[in-house]
């Protein structure tokens, strides 16, 4: 069963799926108080939708969905809370322009799209609960005050990037590896690291390589501008680099 | 006439450099002997002074503490920074290593944003050239508005070119504009510095690009040096602006203005240095490491290195020792047998024989072994060693809640805990700082090395080295359980973290060792000339007096002090008076554990066949850890 119905039709067949679930009865006036339409609308685009076998039109004016209308309906169900989901719960936009903005855009997107949306809200649901990311809440502050909050917490972002790509951090580089120096993070016990290490030359765009490990598996000796300089793991932590070959 | 006045004017000049470029052999070739060591004021960090004349010029050059940069987040770089802008020096050479500009241009560059006049001294020329690396200094010294020469200390080339630098650096005539030299931290910033200038209004102290460009970084000191002196404003208005910029960048202020500076020496590389294609080898520096290093060699490695300068510190010291005691003992006989021809009174013959000759003969005789282990110790450090010690024991000493770099002053508290504790400036946290203080007097310092010397020598004569190597370990261990044990009452954060550079291995100077050595062996030998025979003298009284006694017999007033303290110590083995008073002088220095013990048993030489009659080797043992591990010298404290 395929889903390329007419925009009007998905509409349809959603609406019915709605009024079922909140009154058991869809009835056709219902169906025309909801669509903002007259009453021979309705029933040219109910005659459409039990030509493709989706409803069942009885007497007194009750609507019913077939058992391949309610598969669909619920499909076409699922697809609207998505994007309504991320409307509203990850961009922050209001509920009732969420939801008129969901039925708008809900039958432009590609399957594959709306597979992304998916993914990505999952991430970010995944993130919050289990790595407590809180990047979530600091775009939702940053979209009000037009700031990036001060405790934001990049760390979690980088864990997130670190995860996801080759992006590693020093401290896990294996002997012999080298890697350029994206960012350093700033420790918030002990913030003269940074600008010690920033100050001897581990900048961003730097280019470090692991040389050796001490016998004991801390510290670890990196050559950086082409000099010698030995770094607990910890510390060495708190760079985060690209692993180049 | 006129060269008298011209004297009356004295240049000064600050040195400034990274750690391991060659800096203090640059100050030791100027000044040679015409230096003195003090303290920075407020901290235990070394402060050297010296001078020197040239064209008929007097300059005093001062050498701050080896800096990456000008921070506010070690003392060594604060110390650096305040000398800069409370004593406002005429000139401030920068030493750098000429192998690695980069980094060493950092330095050069905050310097001058300080808006001091600099001559830029690229040091370690040679090895440079060795490696292929073109410089030209013509270059940059125009960009940078300053002279710039090659040196190369180790072989004392380019000195004399040094001096007329720093003499023709005083007559450059820059504004101060021109002085404090930009670094274009981009449009954007730019325009809030010159905000932020304006908004500083009148400063006395600092350059105000510099203010502006610190207080961006949120650099703490800056920040509380305007809250300090009411100009809160100012920083609320840097930190708003900075917030702003921050959120333009996608990048925060601190690194964006040390990314602009870097980028800034790059674009000056660029134009001045050419390095020429040379087969990448391993160097011969990274070929010793690979064993030094190893992961199973590192460490039996180190042992043994440790093992080793204690040997030598004891069979080459010892056979100098032996020496100078049979002199002293020589030198005794010579003044009473002078004294008897006088006719001096007796109580004179004993004070200047067994009071004043023997308390000098005691401190004396232990020279030698001092010397030696020094020596060793400058050496490790100069070549380069003691870093990967460091780097090799880190694991374990921060198991213990220390740092890698406290282990340097451990070692050197083997020599005197005194310049240990001085060298526990290397550590950035002062709580490590503490902590290596508190624990160091444990380590066993030169001074209780004759104690041990002495009894080995007497009661372990087959394997002295491995009775006094266990010695040193059992205060390591218990240096260790004590660090373990105040770490938590005492210091609930953590370690400062480890960043620390291995330099590359060089064949230390003579020179530079003999003088690190001297320097540590004369505060060895002052505490020695006071504290130690005012001790030595202070028991010959008490062991002198009643007058009619015999002396130092238990009639004296020195008998019924350990007839008194005596019970203490029968437990260990030695509960006899003379033991116990020995130990109580101990207490003023350890030195004069050997000294009084020479006192009360009538003569040094003597001890050799009188000893055994009193401890036996286990006793002897003991009395030794006694002495380790009881209240440390006055000196120290």
């Amino acid at each position: 069963m395929s889903l390329s119905l007419t925009e009007s039709v998905e509409d349809y067949l959603l609406e019915i799926f709605l009024i079922t679930r909140q009154k058991k009865v869809a009835r056709l006036k219902d169906l025309a108080k909801r669509r903002k339409v007259k009453m021979p609308s309705v029933v040219n685009a109910l005659r459409n939708l039990m030509n493709d076998g989706l409803v069942e039109h009885e007497k007194y004016g009750y609507i019913e969905l077939t058992e391949n209308g309610l598969e669909l309906a619920k499909k076409l169900y699922e697809r609207h809370k998505t994007i309504y989901s991320f409307l509203h719960e990850v961009l922050d936009v209001d509920e009732s322009m969420a939801e008129s903005d969901a039925h708008k855009i809900e039958h432009y997107l590609h399957p594959g799209t709306l597979k992304k949306i998916t993914d990505f809200m999952e991430f970010v649901r995944r993130s919050e609960r289990e790595k407590h990311a809180k990047w979530h809440e600091h775009f939702v502050y940053f979209s009000k005050n037009g700031e990036i909050p001060d405790d934001c917490d990049m760390l979690s972002a980088k864990e997130k990037e670190t995860a996801m790509g080759k992006q590693k951090k020093l401290g896990d580089l294996k002997k012999g590896s080298s890697g350029r120096i994206l960012s350093i993070i700033s420790d918030s016990s002990n913030s003269s690291i940074k600008a010690r290490l920033m100050s001897m030359g581990m900048i961003p765009g730097a280019e470090v390589k692991v040389e050796k490990i001490a016998p004991l598996g801390d510290p670890i000796d990196i050559l950086v501008k082409g000099y010698h300089l030995s770094l607990r793991k910890k510390e060495a932590n708190q760079v985060i680099v690209e692993k180049i070959s | 006439m006129k060269e008298a006045i011209e004297k009356t004017k004295i240049v000064h000049i600050a040195l400034a450099g990274n750690p391991n470029t060659g800096k203090s052999t640059i100050f030791n070739a100027l000044t040679g002997a015409h230096q003195h060591v003090g303290n920075w004021p407020g901290v235990t960090v070394e402060k050297k002074v010296g001078d020197f004349h040239y064209k008929n010029k007097e300059f005093e050059i001062t050498d701050l503490p080896g800096t990456y940069g000008l921070t506010a987040y070690s003392i060594d770089e604060r110390i650096a920074r305040d000398f800069l802008i409370e004593s406002k020096p005429d000139v401030t050479v920068i030493v750098m290593d000429s192998t690695n500009l980069e980094r060493n241009l950092y330095l050069a560059i905050s310097v001058l944003e300080l808006g001091r006049k600099i001559v830029l001294d690229l040091n370690m020329n040679d090895i440079a050239e060795h490696k292929g690396i073109k410089i030209d200094t013509e270059k940059i010294g125009k960009i940078l508005n300053c002279p710039v020469v090659k040196t190369d200390a180790f072989h004392k080339i380019g000195l004399e070119e040094l001096k007329a630098a720093i003499l023709k650096a005083t007559t450059f005539s820059s504004s101060q504009k021109e002085l404090e030299f930009f670094v274009d931290y981009s449009e954007d910033v730019e325009i809030e510095i010159s905000k932020i200038e304006k908004m500083l209004k009148s400063e006395s102290i600092y350059p105000k690009r510099f203010l502006a460009t610190r207080l961006l970084e949120g650099d703490p000191e800056i920040v509380h040096y305007l809250r300090q002196t009411s100009r809160e404003f100012v920083v609320e208005e840097a930190m708003h602006v900075g917030r702003h910029l921050e959120k333009n960048f996608g990048y925060d202020m601190e690194t964006w203005m040390i990314e602009r500076r870097y980028n800034f020496i790059r674009g000056l590389l660029k134009e001045s240095v050419k390095r020429e294609k040379r087969s990448i080898k391993l160097n011969t520096s990274d070929k010793i490491d690979r064993v030094l290093t190893n992961k199973f060699l590192g460490i039996p490695i180190f042992l043994a290195v440790m093992w080793a300068t204690f040997e030598i510190t004891f069979s080459v010291g010892g056979w100098f020792a032996n020496y100078i005691d049979a002199f002293f003992g020589w030198f005794a006989e010579v003044v009473t047998a002078g004294m008897d021809v006088i006719q001096a009174p007796m109580w004179l013959i004993s004070f200047l024989t067994n009071g004043l000759i023997a308390g000098v003969g005691t401190v004396l005789v232990f020279l030698p072994n001092i010397m030696i282990l020094f020596l060793a110790i400058a050496i490790l450090e100069d070549s380069g060693y003691m870093a990967r010690a460091a780097f090799v024991m880190d694991k374990l000493m921060h198991a213990i809640g220390l740092h890698g770099k406290s282990f340097i002053p451990m070692i050197i508290g083997f020599g005197c805990n005194v310049p240990a504790i001085m060298s526990t400036r290397t550590l950035s946290s002062e709580k490590d700082r503490i902590l290596t203080i508190l624990i160091n007097p444990f380590m066993s310092c030169s001074a209780r090395l004759p104690i041990y010397i002495l009894f080995t020598s007497i009661f372990f004569k087959s394997n002295q080295g491995t009775i006094v190597f266990s010695l040193y370990f059992l205060g390591i261990a218990v240096a260790i359980l004590s660090a373990k044990i105040l770490k938590p009452i005492f210091f609930k954060h953590e370690t400062a973290p480890l960043i620390m550079e291995l330099p590359p291995y060089r064949l230390p100077t003579v020179k530079t060792s003999l003088i690190h050595t001297w320097e540590r062996a004369s505060a060895f030998l002052k505490k020695a000339g006071t504290v130690i025979v005012a001790g030595v003298v202070l028991v010959w009284f008490l062991a002198s007096f009643p007058i009619s006694t015999e002396y130092a017999s238990q009639q004296t007033l020195i008998g019924h002090l350990g007839m008194f303290l005596a019970p203490i110590f029968k437990p260990a083995g030695f509960g006899f008076w003379q033991a116990a008073v020995a130990l109580f002088f101990g207490v003023i220095a350890k030195e004069t554990v050997v000294g009084t013990m020479g006192t009360l048993f009538g003569g040094e030489s003597k001890l050799a066949t009188i000893l055994p009659q009193y401890f036996a080797p286990l006793s002897a043992y003991s009395f030794m850890i006694m002495s380790l591990l009881y209240i440390p010298c006055i000196a120290r404290v």
